[in-house]
């Protein structure tokens, strides 16, 4: 991520317009894993989601991508805020949280654990 | 030796400092506190006491300091009761009586020297130092014996590690009584609180008045409380286990010290024994009840007078506590006590690879509970489900309890019905019916068509005409009539315990949350939650106002000796002192249980669930698919 935001703003602003441009049905996402999380980390952080994906079905593709079991506790965010609720489409979360940059950023995590 | 700071340096607590080997007591106090002022004075000179005593009158070395705080702390364990047998015994001896089991390989976790065991040192003011102690109440007591001569020797390598063990127990459970007296704070947390002014208190899905307040604190006490405990069999380390798995024993133990307590890690373990062990007491519950319906069939059906002691015997309380504890007892044998810590780890280590040591999280735990549970299904009927963040999943719920089937009226024209008003059942009757279930042999019932007062819904029901008067319990909208002698339907076979792990914040919790917590314990088939706070895991029973009840496992206790499993007592398995977390410090990750028997209940948890969501839209927390 840190090498995505290190590009300069401008660049990002206009990277985010043309996307948007060409793919009126898709938004374009930041996707990666928190810096403390010891899950595997996804290949490509860069995605084009398609409008109405629902978050739970973007959700499971990303277990999916780091082929994690479906009991396994993964967590979304973002902003720093737990990502919306399951039924909620992907262009409503991107509408209501996107960077000023025109990306939307998530972060995914693992459980906290406690001894 | 910084591995004494293992307890939070942003929360107030006593602390070995490891630089000059003394107890201290941070003090940085947030503002947002706002439980008990710590008794700084109290607290103060115990500490001093407890550092005076270590002290000794040679030249101090690290070790000697070690075995001086040890000898302490040693003593502040054992009390209640396991006090005076640890007085007359030594620990080691009752160890070497564990290790001695064929299950187990012969290495002994812990091998010190008896004769720097029975050694302490000598102090100067020994009179001050017990005296002060009393002040803070019954739970350090040196006695004289323990106050003996310096070691001669430099204790080996071992030994020191088992002291620091001893150390490392001693000041959890320090911190442990001092917040219970009131001498010291830990952030969020308080006793409960219940007086005028904090006049209610949720337990599960009850509510209790203050007055009388002894109503809640029996309920209370009944709720099995598993905490650290110390000195059982050595983890992972039978050779039955290891030789099964495969696993190289030298290579494995090169470089592990084998751990025979869980204190500083295992707290999550013992969290996910207790809501488990809820669980289990509600089964019970269900095989007493239906002894009962059946105990009033037998009545009814033969007309047989029964005397009423029979029918209305109440199980012994204490007798059904000690048959689950013993389910959970660690040092057990493996089918006996299928939940002790040896095969949890055991378990844990062949699913996640996971070693003794490690933490585990919410759903890393729950997921041992199921694996267990499946292995060794001490209930028969019982079905553990776990649902990661999307909610609980209909369909699965339904797939692990369900099992189609087809029930063959008889012609035999309808019975006296009322028959079955014993059962809260009223409807038309059928003696010799017949019910095949799928992939599963033909078995003679009785069937009829029932009504349940409770849901106010029409239903077909089918009672067995067996021994153990089961009750079947049909999916009401799957049940299909479909010539007026044949009823297709779904039977509800199990009973589930679902874990749904939720997330409320990503570092801290977020607030709108809250309602929905409390809105979640007032479900009647909530079993309490796994959670905790930062880094702590802890049980949470209920509510009060914006704060959770608790129970804490970080508090150790000596573990069962395999020598008492017939005779011992469950008196260190109840928590005396309800305490309270306020939310705001809760962790953002927990595992909400619930426990349903019957499609009734499955159905009424989704309705109420449904209703959550309706009530707190985005903010919902369960949600059902």
């Amino acid at each position: 991520m840190k090498d995505f935001k290190s590009q300069p703003l401008e660049k990002r602003k206009s990277d985010s317009k043309k996307v948007l441009k060409k793919f009126p049905t898709k938004v374009p996402i930041i996707c990666y894993k928190d810096h403390n999380s010891v899950l595997p980390s996804l290949e490509k952080d860069k995605y084009l989601i398609p409008k109405s994906l629902k978050v739970l079905e973007f959700e499971q593709i990303i277990r999916k991508k780091i082929s994690l079991g479906e009991k396994e506790a993964l967590a979304f965010f973002v902003n720093e805020k737990l990502m919306p609720k399951k039924d909620s489409t992907m262009d409503e979360v991107y509408a209501q949280n996107k960077d000023e940059d025109g990306f939307l950023y998530i972060v995914y995590m693992e459980e906290n654990i406690s001894g | 030796m910084s591995e004494f700071s293992i307890l939070d340096p942003e929360e107030s607590y006593c602390m070995i400092d490891p630089a000059k080997m003394e107890l201290y007591y941070s003090d940085n106090e947030p503002e947002y506190y706002n439980g008990p002022k710590n008794n700084m004075d109290k607290l103060r000179e115990s500490i001093t006491t407890i550092n005076k005593s270590a002290k000794y009158d040679g030249p101090p070395t690290a070790e000697s300091t070690l075995v001086n705080y040890s000898v302490i702390f040693g003593a502040e364990a054992s009390i209640g009761s396991t006090a005076s047998k640890l007085r007359n015994k030594p620990e080691l001896e009752e160890h070497k009586c564990d290790s001695l089991d064929d299950d187990f390989s012969e290495k002994s976790a812990v091998s010190v020297p008896q004769s720097i065991h029975n050694k302490g040192i000598r102090r100067q003011g020994q009179d001050s130092v017990s005296s002060s102690y009393e002040t803070i109440g019954e739970f350090v007591d040196i006695s004289e014996s323990q106050l003996k001569n310096l070691p001669a020797n430099p204790a080996p390598k071992n030994a020191l590690s088992y002291y620091k063990g001893v150390i490392r127990g001693g000041i959890t459970n320090l911190n442990y009584m001092l917040h219970d007296k009131g001498f010291m704070k830990i952030v969020g947390v308080a006793p409960l609180e219940f007086d005028d002014l904090h006049p209610r208190v949720n337990l599960y899905n009850k509510r209790y008045n203050y007055k009388p307040k002894s109503r809640f604190l029996t309920q209370f006490k009944k709720i099995i409380w598993f905490t650290y405990r110390k000195n059982f069999i050595g983890l992972l380390n039978r050779k039955k286990f290891l030789e099964k798995e495969g696993i190289n024993i030298e290579e494995l133990n090169k470089d592990r010290k084998i751990l025979t307590s869980d204190t500083g890690w295992g707290c999550m373990i013992r969290v996910a024994q207790m809501i488990l062990a809820r669980v289990f007491t509600h089964e019970k519950e269900t095989e007493i009840s239906k002894m009962k319906i059946h105990l009033d069939y037998v009545k009814q059906s033969h007309c047989m007078k029964i005397k009423d002691t029979i029918s209305e015997m109440k199980p012994d309380e204490e007798e059904t506590k000690r048959e689950i504890i013993k389910l959970f007892l660690d040092n057990g044998v493996e089918k006996e006590s299928p939940f002790g810590i040896q095969n949890f780890i055991e378990h844990s280590f062949s699913l996640l690879k996971k070693l003794p040591g490690d933490w585990y999280g919410v759903s890393s735990a729950s997921n041992i509970l199921q694996s267990l549970n499946n292995h060794y299904k001490p209930f028969a009927n019982l079905e553990i489900i776990i649902c990661n963040e999307s909610g609980i999943n209909e369909k699965v719920c339904y797939n692990k309890s369900m099992i189609e089937c087809t029930c063959k009226k008889s012609t035999k024209k309808k019975e006296d019905e009322a028959l079955m008003k014993g059962y809260d059942f009223v409807g038309d009757f059928y003696k010799d019916a017949k019910l095949e279930k799928k992939n599963s042999s033909i078995c003679e019932c009785q069937l009829f068509q029932a009504e349940s007062p409770k849901y106010d819904k029409i239903a077909w029901g089918v009672k067995r005409d067996t021994e153990d008067g089961d009750i079947f319990d049909f999916d009401r909208k799957r049940s299909r009539l479909s010539d007026n002698k044949i009823l297709q339907s779904r039977l509800w076979q199990k009973h589930l315990f679902i874990i749904v792990n939720v997330r409320i914040g990503f570092e801290a919790p977020e607030e709108h949350y809250f309602q929905v917590i409390k809105d979640l314990f007032d479900i009647p088939f909530c079993v309490g939650m796994m959670g905790g706070k930062k880094n702590k895991a802890l049980y949470f029973v209920g509510y009060q106002d914006d704060r959770l009840l608790f129970l804490d496992p970080h508090y150790e206790q000596e573990s069962i000796s395999k020598c008492d499993f017939d005779d011992f007592s469950i008196e260190s398995y109840s928590c005396f002192v309800p305490k309270t977390l306020d939310m705001r410090h809760l962790d953002t990750c927990l595992g909400v249980g619930f426990y349903v028997k019957t499609c009734d209940e499955f159905q009424d948890l989704k309705d109420k669930l449904k209703a959550l969501k309706d009530e707190h839209k985005e903010n919902n927390l369960v949600s059902i698919r």
